[in-house]
């Protein structure tokens, strides 16, 4: 019969040590490797500023995913900073991994939207509003209310317009509106617009 | 006429597919590159026509763009990127990575109808 | 599965994952748990297992934490949970907890274009290398494996359908988090509900008629197939099967957790397979929404993941 039965397993079970590991996950020539460290390294708060150095250089996508879920698990300030600092990056794809990844930090996000918020750059403005969307309402709405009324990027607005159509309330009308009469020619924003009031309308209000 | 739309902001993709409803098309939607390549492939035949958000979760849309052109039956579908961003650079990126056209938002429904009729007419022509 | 002929009227309108209560289950009063205690169990039990309940759930597991709760004498979910955090040191009650809170559902050849997948596209891929008797086993996992039918399916419909199967050796595991299915998988006792999908050429090769009226496993089959207690969000314990299986069936699991357990528990099944190895998700779930790391591959029988080779 060639169905076997497995025996107990013979591996290692206990994870090399902390510097180890570190090397490892900078210095490993296979994907397996690199991410094995990381996964190991994810239990220990100490590795924040570690792992975040790494996601700097990591260039393959398998081990990035590991050291975002890693920074994620780890939850500290250090391990924000770290992914804040990868919202900024020329890679799209790094780019929108670290906004998903922040968005699970909750309260630690907010410092980095409100940094981002007050750029020059409409692009980095709106990553901090998409931020924002798992923020709880008291931090979250005045800083989308000021996008709404006076950001001067119809972008960033119609980002604002889009967290509040999944999160606001009847009290985000009037700013809504606000926004659409500073935008009267642009055919999408009146829609959104739209569309948020309805939904806000049969909300309680917060 | 079949689209499938790859946009994670809900509220763009209610927009652009009462538009692409009203030019004729049926439409499937994605909230990443990665959904609406499992959506190409899985179905019975190809889409006619790709509509494409550059800043997605998982799978951003040049990425997206990249993979269908490398797969034989998706790799002549007409791709059109809808973007926010206005630096040429990116315009460049999203043309090579096999987008056929770039529009910026916002764009009109009158104008991304005309564009999908022409870039897909000839296709239309030749299914029938 | 026993007929619900247990449930008590207001389970009625829970959706279809429903588990219908034993007489040996402990029966809480009827417990009013204030929400703000309820919520506070809730996210205990996302912590330790990464398994969420939505909304339609809420009296399920509002009946079952009453049931254990009475079993342990504790009047307060407050208390409860300090049992759980300072006193339940071995986790026996945590794993009755969790027991009475998770669903088991299964059947022989459930959903068995993914089996015809193995047998004509994954195993040939994975064996067009290998030569017979020669290099590891094709380990293939059941996970989570509940009662043990997926891991059966898959030794039977290897032994029967696979063309090969005599050419290389085959590790079938099985794992779960439920020690109690984990039980029932190695007694391998079945009911007629459980084997109608099976021809009859395997039931009578494969199983015996036993009195009662079910279907015990032969006693070869449930010798070769491997199950154990494991908690996929337990780090530590999915550390040794790293770059260990070749092919890893997760059906119905995943639509239980939350985005971010659903990623952590997909993060540990490709870091489980080996390069070129391939996981097979239930019919209406789909990596897309957790995770890119994965080739998806388009069979005749199925579609599946794979992880890259290289």
């Amino acid at each position: 019969m060639a169905l076997l039965k497995r025996s107990a397993s013979a591996l290692n079970a206990r994870p090399p040590s902390h510097d180890a590991l570190v090397a490892l996950m900078r210095t490993g020539h296979t994907q397996a490797e690199r991410r094995g460290a990381v996964k190991d390294l994810a239990s220990d708060v100490d590795a924040d500023r570690d792992l975040a150095a790494a996601l700097h250089d990591e260039p393959d996508p398998g081990v990035r995913a590991a050291i975002l879920a890693a920074l994620v698990s780890i939850g500290t300030e250090r391990a924000a900073d770290g992914l804040a600092d990868a919202l900024s990056a020329e890679d799209p794809a790094l780019r929108n991994a670290a906004i998903q990844a922040l968005r699970h930090l909750g309260s630690l996000a907010l410092p980095h939207a409100e940094r981002l918020l007050a750029t020059p750059h409409p692009e980095q403005r709106i990553v901090a509003i998409m931020l924002l969307e798992t923020l709880d309402d008291q931090r979250a709405r005045p800083l989308l209310h000021a996008a709404l009324e006076h950001d001067p990027e119809v972008n960033v607005g119609l980002a604002a317009v889009e967290v509040l159509s999944l999160i606001g309330g009847p009290e985000d009308q009037t700013p809504l509106r606000r926004f659409a009469a500073r935008f009267p020619d642009d055919p999408f924003a009146a829609f959104a617009v739209e569309l948020a009031c309805r939904r806000t309308a049969s909300c309680p209000p917060a | 006429m079949h689209a499938i739309m790859a946009e994670d902001a809900m509220t763009v993709r209610m927009y652009y597919r009462s538009i692409l409803e009203a030019a004729g098309f049926s439409v499937v939607e994605a909230i990443n590159g990665l959904e609406a390549f499992e959506y190409a492939i899985a179905g019975e035949r190809p889409p006619d026509l790709f509509l494409v958000d550059v800043n997605m979760p998982l799978m951003d849309g040049y990425t997206f763009l990249r993979k269908i052109r490398a797969e034989p039956g998706l790799c002549d579908v007409p791709a059109i990127v809808i973007s926010t961003l206005r630096e040429p650079r990116d315009e460049e990126r999203a043309f090579e990575a096999g987008a056929n056209l770039v529009l910026v938002k916002p764009v009109r429904p009158d104008a991304l109808t005309v564009l999908v009729r022409v870039l897909c007419g000839s296709r239309a022509e030749q299914i029938s | 599965m026993p007929a619900n002929r247990f449930l008590p009227p207001r389970m009625s309108a829970l959706q279809s994952r429903v588990v219908p209560l034993r007489a040996c289950d402990a029966v809480g009063d009827d417990l009013q748990i204030p929400a703000t205690e309820f919520e506070r169990f809730q996210e205990y039990f996302y912590r330790k297992t990464g398994i969420v309940f939505g909304a339609p759930k809420r009296q399920f597991v509002e009946h079952r934490l009453a049931g254990r709760m009475a079993a342990r004498g504790t009047a307060s979910v407050r208390s409860y949970l300090a049992f759980l955090k300072f006193e339940d040191s071995a986790g026996s009650e945590l794993q009755l907890l969790v027991n009475a809170l998770t669903v088991n559902e299964t059947y022989f050849y459930r959903e068995e274009y993914q089996f015809d997948c193995l047998v004509s596209s994954i195993l040939p891929e994975l064996t067009a290398n290998r030569k017979p008797g020669e290099g590891p086993p094709i380990r293939i996992w059941s996970l989570p494996c509940s009662t043990g039918e997926e891991a059966y399916s898959l030794a039977i419909r290897l032994l029967e359908t696979w063309r090969d199967v005599d050419r290389h050796d085959v590790e079938i595991i099985g794992s779960d988090i439920d020690s109690r299915v984990i039980a029932q998988a190695r007694a391998g006792v079945y009911d007629d509900r459980a084997v109608k999908n099976l021809p009859d050429a395997a039931l009578r090769r494969y199983f015996e008629h036993i009195p009662g009226g079910r279907w015990r496993i032969s006693e070869t089959l449930r010798a070769s197939v491997d199950f154990g207690v494991l908690n996929i969000t337990d780090a530590a314990a999915m550390r040794p099967h790293r770059g260990a299986f070749d092919v890893v069936f997760c059906r119905n699991l995943l639509i239980y957790f939350d985005d971010v357990s659903r990623r952590a528990a997909v993060e540990a099944i490709y870091d489980a397979l080996r390069p070129g190895g391939f996981v097979c998700l239930g019919h209406s779930e789909s990596m897309s929404r957790i995770s890119s790391l994965f080739t998806l591959r388009k069979f005749p029988a199925a579609i599946v993941y794979q992880k890259p080779r290289s």
